[in-house]
């Protein structure tokens, strides 16, 4: 059968189905080709997770957009950073008199080196750090976290490419016919624009890791939930490293962090208006103390 | 049984084990230390067990003891004992297969007020009736052990009839219950009441011990706040190197609820706990 015989709403329900075919084919392929080949074990994705660098767990997590808002909180929170809501600015706030610098991870250096006390705009200091992230791909491609150059092209052109073709040809044609016969088509063409659009947003060009850098990139989560725990309590209480590890991994609104209204900034984002990801305790109930013990005023528990 | 096996277990234990009231702002630091072998956790602060948050989790896993202590049972006080919160201890303690679980000698409510703080009751023939009932109704729903803490207090009641090691020694005869001994509420307790700390843990039973508090706290007003909030004082480990001198202790821990500081300055006093 012709499906380009079928007609009005009917067709719809056929193209959609068609599209959601080659999506899931599309998402197939591509799970296909971002394969563990060799299998690793739990022991050494566990491993793995532990080499890592706070820097190269936060491109992991999130790709080099992470990495440079973790590395603006981190500084930021330590006191060595200042992020400017009003003037969309960073500002160092310390001179490197004593030489600390140099102890600072390369990403977090190659930031302070380009700030000054007069401000740098934040698209400048994004552009720094994304320079600054090539050291941190190549140590996850030497890993088999993200994918080969050859395993990218495949990923960004040709699945998407095929995916779009597929749209493209089961709706082109109808609407050109359509347009000539005179007869409504625009339900198909939002259809179409809408598959296109998804064809963007799910096959994003950046931060793509592989299932091995999936699975090292949860273990990280699973072996720092204390981290995460103090971070969202306690922040002042964490090193520099912890600090950029915690908010590599997690991400300033996932930890409830004041450093949000800075962290909208950095986004281009109004506060107000966006919602992100945030928790407080995930689950519905409430996980506070009912007691009336307490134990304050040295009452001695 | 399972009560009996590890109380077996803590009797053999001559070597001090470390450990630290979990609070999810040290939750880092201690998931660092590979020395911490127990960790006690407030149960008021996960009322439910979908509360218990993945480190803590983790710890268990890493064969670290996990201990409830309560603060609301009010075991001194005349109301009666709302089962529920000793449901949620016992759960807790099945949660995490821990050895026993702990409270105070002390009350926090009375005629529906609470207190918001560990109130001392008056040490009495009668008070020591109402306090083995509670305990007898609380043992009753637990499914491990129950031990016992001595709190800080600034005041007492008129008209005691007996001393405080008299009264507490004779709480944990008549209940058959275990000493969860907290030296800085016994220095504090000392200093503001006026009585020998060292003459205090001579007369307690301390065959009954299972582990030890150590928290900081401050001088205000002449007297002694376990604020829990403040550096550890050389007081209390005094009292920890003469209660070691008495007697074997298996479980010691450092209690920090406030003020959290540096890791470097909660390593010292943990070093001066294994130490003392």
């Amino acid at each position: 059968m012709n499906p380009f015989e079928i007609q009005g709403p009917t067709y719809l329900l056929v193209y959609f189905a068609i599209c959601g075919i080659a999506f899931m084919l599309s998402k197939a392929l591509k799970a296909y080709l971002l394969r563990d080949p060799n299998g690793t074990s739990p022991a050494q994705i566990s491993s793995i997770a532990r080499s890592l660098q706070p820097y190269e767990a936060a491109y992991l997590s999130g790709g080099s957009e992470r990495v440079f808002l973790a590395a603006c909180a981190a500084l930021s929170r330590h006191n060595l950073v200042e992020v400017s809501r009003g003037s969309r600015k960073l500002y160092r706030k310390l001179e490197d008199n004593t030489g600390q610098f140099k102890d600072l991870e390369y990403v977090e250096q190659a930031l302070l080196v380009h700030l000054s006390k007069n401000g740098e705009s934040i698209s400048t200091s994004r552009a720094k750090v994304n320079n600054a992230v090539a050291g941190i791909v190549t140590v996850l491609e030497n890993y088999g976290l993200k994918p080969t150059t050859d395993q990218l092209r495949l990923i960004r052109f040709i699945i998407p490419l095929f995916y779009a073709s597929v749209v493209l040809f089961f709706s082109l044609p109808k609407c050109a016919l359509a347009a000539q016969l005179h007869l409504p088509f625009t339900f198909l063409l939002i259809e179409s624009i809408i598959a296109l659009a998804i064809t963007v947003k799910l096959f994003r060009p950046e931060g793509e890791i592989t299932a091995k850098g999936a699975a090292v990139n949860e273990a990280l989560r699973q072996e720092n939930s204390a981290l995460k725990l103090t971070h969202s309590t306690n922040p002042d209480g964490l090193s520099l490293r912890d600090s950029a590890l915690a908010y590599g991994l997690f991400g300033a609104m996932a930890i409830g962090d004041p450093f949000n209204d800075a962290h909208y900034a950095l986004r281009g984002q109004n506060a107000a208006g966006s919602t992100g990801s945030g928790s407080s305790c995930g689950s519905g109930t409430s996980c506070g103390s009912s007691c009336g013990g307490g134990c304050g005023g040295g009452c001695g528990g | 049984m399972v009560a009996v096996v590890n109380q077996n277990v803590i009797n053999q234990c001559v070597v001090s084990q470390l450990g630290i009231g979990f609070r999810p702002e040290l939750a880092r630091f201690i998931e660092s230390r590979d020395d911490i072998a127990f960790v006690e956790i407030i149960a008021e602060d996960y009322s439910h067990l979908e509360c218990i948050p993945q480190a803590l989790r983790d710890l268990q896993e890493r064969g670290v003891t996990i201990i409830p202590h309560c603060l609301s049972l009010s075991l001194g006080g005349a109301d009666s004992i709302d089962l529920g919160r000793v449901k949620h201890l016992n759960s807790l303690a099945r949660y995490f297969d821990s050895p026993f679980v702990s409270d105070h000698v002390a009350f926090v409510r009375a005629g529906n007020l609470e207190s918001g703080h560990l109130l001392p009751v008056k040490r009495s023939e009668a008070t020591l009736q109402i306090i083995a009932e509670n305990i007898t109704t609380v043992k009753e729903h637990l499914s491990v052990p129950l031990v016992l803490e001595n709190i800080a207090t600034t005041f007492q009641w008129p008209d005691n009839e007996m001393g405080e090691v008299e009264f507490v020694s004779r709480v944990l005869e008549d209940s058959d219950c275990g000493l969860l001994l907290d030296l800085s509420n016994l220095f504090a307790s000392s200093h503001n009441l006026g009585f020998d700390a060292l003459e205090y843990l001579r007369a307690l039973p301390l065959q009954r011990l299972k582990y030890v508090h150590m928290a900081g706290g401050i001088f205000k007003d002449k007297l002694y706040h376990d604020s829990h909030g403040h550096p550890l004082n050389h007081q209390s480990i005094a009292l920890l190197t003469a209660l070691k001198a008495l007697c074997p202790v298996a479980r010691v821990m450092l209690e920090r609820d406030d003020n959290f500081p540096a890791d470097g300055e909660l390593t010292c006093e943990l070093g001066a706990i294994a130490n003392a």
